[in-house]
């Protein structure tokens, strides 16, 4: 499994978007990576069920203890629970879930490929309104960053000029589809009420691109793709990587901590593996930790020795701190008005073709709202494939069956929308993650335990989504249901922080380019490293970040600084 | 007070793409001796293959089969549940390891047993035997009752609605036009463009 070389340069921890992206850029930048992941190899090419439909899978392809997210997901080995890896929570903490994979490429398999720029203002929150931390870098610095992610992994978009919400330059946005049936009537809905809508960016082919093929326009992009027309790091960036010649991939092997020499510095890493059981150490020259936020916080906190007590990066108790998750709520309504709309192929790309952006800057700056910071709204609906929530149509409240049945169930199926907000959390020092003192792995490493309390101006900006949401579905007649509580922490699984990234040693764990203070050795590429959480999806940033550090890497190697 | 189980979670849609639809755990900390006894956490997902045996006997399969048909009747082109394997899907669930299909099949095949009782009640007859209409009476009795017999109804009709939809002929009959292979994004007819017009001036916008 792995080969027994020496040293590499790098190890790059972590086979997602972060260890993906690192890997791809220094491997062929003639750099030796030995990329270590957790869990099994994995090909979406031959793996994923493109076509399959409901009907050829266990149970209609329903969720279980084992499928979480129902049969097809391509998460493998995994979800809330990872057999054998369990995570805990602080009695008295609010409710916290963390969702892992354990497969080659990670959680950028089955993420909702949805791919948006953080803006100037996500990267300077403190500065605008005195609330959280700001990063150590502006937009423009990431900008050269998300032009060459973009270009490289292609994402959809069209250029609007919204507040915050910064245009790709000309020539990178890939042609957006046009709206559903769905999309087009809540558009107007949505104008209405003052926003803008605009073409949704992700990271789906609909052009082809770098020898990769153009979308099939049919299938859920959660299953993956084996027509490689979506971003997962298995198969946009490690086949070019291995290419170079350059790339060992080593699977199955779960990396508990950074092996140190008695002056500080990082030597290698120390992994089990998860078939065997056996205990192993590499060696490399320099690490990069991309195992996913609170996996990267974890292998941190469990890289004691004697210089760091507490954990790699954590001499100012800085790591595990300030762990945040979107605010991602969703309301469902039924709109009486989209019956009428004969059956028509609702598929498209897998994503929402439309999404709207935050709207209300002006309001909230004169202090006209409660809560600090906004969120984007996703739209969903329309005939997608079936499954056995077909059956939940007609409920108890109606007891027809027989021809009744049918048609009142035909009638309904297509006429749900689905509202779904993704909001900003301020960092508070109540989220945050720590090595719990009594509970193991199944290899004897401690566990993370996790203390969560969402602060008052998420609780607010959950209630101002209800509000908004309710407000668009009685413009449309739609009839909602009770609507869901406030959402649990950890179950947008964009769960970012734990290593943030600072201006100086005494309030963060890294520099600007993910370097961590302690050990100038040891990168941080993954979400552990944000020091804020926008109201837009983290991967695209994650991508632009280990981009960028993959390249002061590199720098610092030609000017000996490594 | 009835205890009805809570099948919510599989009625509520997961929207892929979006995690905080995907139903939360019953347990977050799985020890490294849990075995799954389903299909497990790495099934095969382009050649699935049954991981449990089927429990149903031939009487049973039988009952659920007319029992379906009585709930969505053949109609048209689209075939009646029994014509297209729906004891098959029923054996599948019910056998099935997990929770929340143990639960079902408590329910179910205790429900199977109360239609019997009640048309045997009503005409003397176990419920297979009845004609199609003394069939749809023995379930209009079941469903007055309050109780086991509407919760066993109301549960067995989402099954059976559920698995005829997802069926391959059954996603075409409830109109669904999707899971094809495309050279571009389908877009809207502007006949369904017009009739969008139309509802939403009728709605002020």
């Amino acid at each position: 499994m792995v080969p027994g070389r020496k040293e590499f340069d790098v190890i790059v921890v972590g086979s997602g978007a972060a260890g993906g992206m690192a890997a791809y850029d220094l491997a062929l930048a003639g750099v030796s990576v030995l990329m270590l992941e957790a869990g099994r190899d994995y090909d979406p090419q031959v793996e994923t069920p493109m076509f399959h439909t409901p009907a050829s899978a266990p149970l209609r392809g329903s969720n279980t203890a084992d499928k979480v997210a129902g049969y097809f997901d391509a998460t493998i080995d995994g979800g809330w629970a990872v057999p054998g890896e369990p995570y805990t929570v602080a009695d008295g903490s609010e409710p916290f879930i963390w969702w892992r994979s354990r497969m080659l490429g990670g959680r950028t398999n089955h993420w909702g490929r949805v791919s948006l720029r953080f803006g100037p203002y996500d990267f300077k929150p403190r500065s605008r309104d005195g609330l959280g931390v700001d990063w150590p870098i502006t937009y423009d610095d990431l900008a050269p960053w998300y032009d060459k992610v973009e270009r490289l992994i292609g994402v959809t978009g069209a250029a609007h000029g919204i507040e915050n919400t910064p245009d790709s330059p000309n020539g990178i946005f890939l042609p957006p589809p046009p709206p559903r049936a769905h999309e087009i009537f809540l558009s107007r809905a949505f104008t209405k009420m003052g926003m803008r809508i605009a073409a949704m960016r992700a990271a789906i082919l609909t052009k082809p691109l770098n020898g990769r093929a153009e979308c099939l326009y049919a299938t859920q992009c959660t299953r993956g793709c084996s027509s490689r027309s979506n971003f997962q790091s298995t198969t946009v960036l490690l086949p070019d990587a291995r290419s170079s010649g350059n790339l060992t991939i080593g699977c199955n092997a779960v990396v508990h901590q950074i092996d140190l020499d008695k002056s500080g510095r990082a030597i290698g890493v120390s992994f089990f593996d998860r078939v065997t059981g056996e205990s192993r150490s590499v060696r490399g020259k320099a690490i990069v930790l991309a195992a996913g936020a609170l996996s990267s916080t974890r292998i941190l906190l469990n890289s004691k020795g004697a210089l760091f007590p507490n954990g790699i990066g954590n001499s100012y108790g800085f790591v595990g701190k300030y762990i945040m998750d979107s605010v991602e709520y969703t309301m469902r309504a039924q709109v009486p008005a989209l019956e009428k709309v004969p059956p028509q192929n609702d598929d498209g790309m897998f994503t929402p073709h439309i999404y709207m952006p935050w709207w209300l800057y002006r309001e909230q700056a004169a202090g006209e709202l409660d809560f600090p910071r906004g969120y984007h709204i996703e739209p969903r609906g329309g005939r997608r494939l079936p499954s056995m929530a077909v059956g939940g149509y007609v409920d108890k409240t109606n007891l027809v069956y027989g021809r009744a049945l049918r048609a009142e169930t035909r009638r309904k199926y297509g006429s749900y929308v689905f509202l779904t907000g993704e909001g900003e959390m301020i960092p508070n020092e109540q989220c945050y993650c720590e090595l719990d003192p009594s509970v193991t792995d199944r290899w004897g490493i401690p566990v993370l335990r996790f203390h969560w309390r969402w602060g008052e101006a998420e609780v607010r900006q959950w209630r101002h989504m209800k509000q908004i949401f309710g407000e668009v579905f009685r413009l449309i007649g739609g009839k909602v249901g009770a609507p869901d509580p406030m959402p649990t922490g950890g179950s947008s699984i964009h769960e970012v922080g734990g290593a943030r990234m600072g201006f100086s040693a005494n309030d963060s764990v890294t520099d600007a380019f993910g370097r961590c203070w302690d050990v100038n050795n040891v990168f941080i590429f993954d979400a552990a490293v944000f020091a804020s959480q926008p109201d837009k999806n983290p991967t695209l940033t994650i991508l632009a970040l280990a981009s960028r550090g993959a390249a002061r890497m590199i720098e610092l190697s030609k000017q000996g600084g490594l | 007070m009835r205890d009805a189980p809570d099948h919510s979670e599989e009625l509520r849609e997961i929207l892929p793409g979006v995690g905080s639809t995907i139903p939360r755990p019953r347990q977050v900390r799985l020890a490294a001796g849990d075995i799954s006894t389903g299909y497990g956490t790495d099934p095969n997902l382009m050649t699935p293959t049954p991981t449990w045996p089927g429990a149903l006997t031939i009487y049973e399969r039988r009952f659920v089969s007319a029992l379906s048909d009585v709930i969505l009747p053949s109609e048209g082109d689209d075939p009646a549940p029994s014509e297209i394997g729906i004891d098959n899907f029923f054996d599948e669930w019910l056998s099935a390891p997990y929770q929340s299909q143990v639960a079902d099949r408590r329910t179910i095949l205790a429900g199977l047993d109360l239609l019997n009782e009640v048309s045997n009640a009503l005409f003397n007859a176990e419920f297979m035997h009845l004609s199609r209409r003394r069939k749809r009476r023995a379930v209009d009795a079941l469903v007055k009752e309050e109780g086991d017999g509407l919760d066993f109804f109301v549960r067995f009709r989402a099954l059976v609605v559920g698995a005829y939809f997802t069926s391959d002929v059954g996603m075409r009959a409830l109109g669904y036009r999707g899971n094809v292979p495309l050279r571009g994004p389908p877009g809207v007819s502007n006949a369904a463009k017009r009739i969008i017009d139309r509802e939403l001036r009728k709605l002020g916008l």
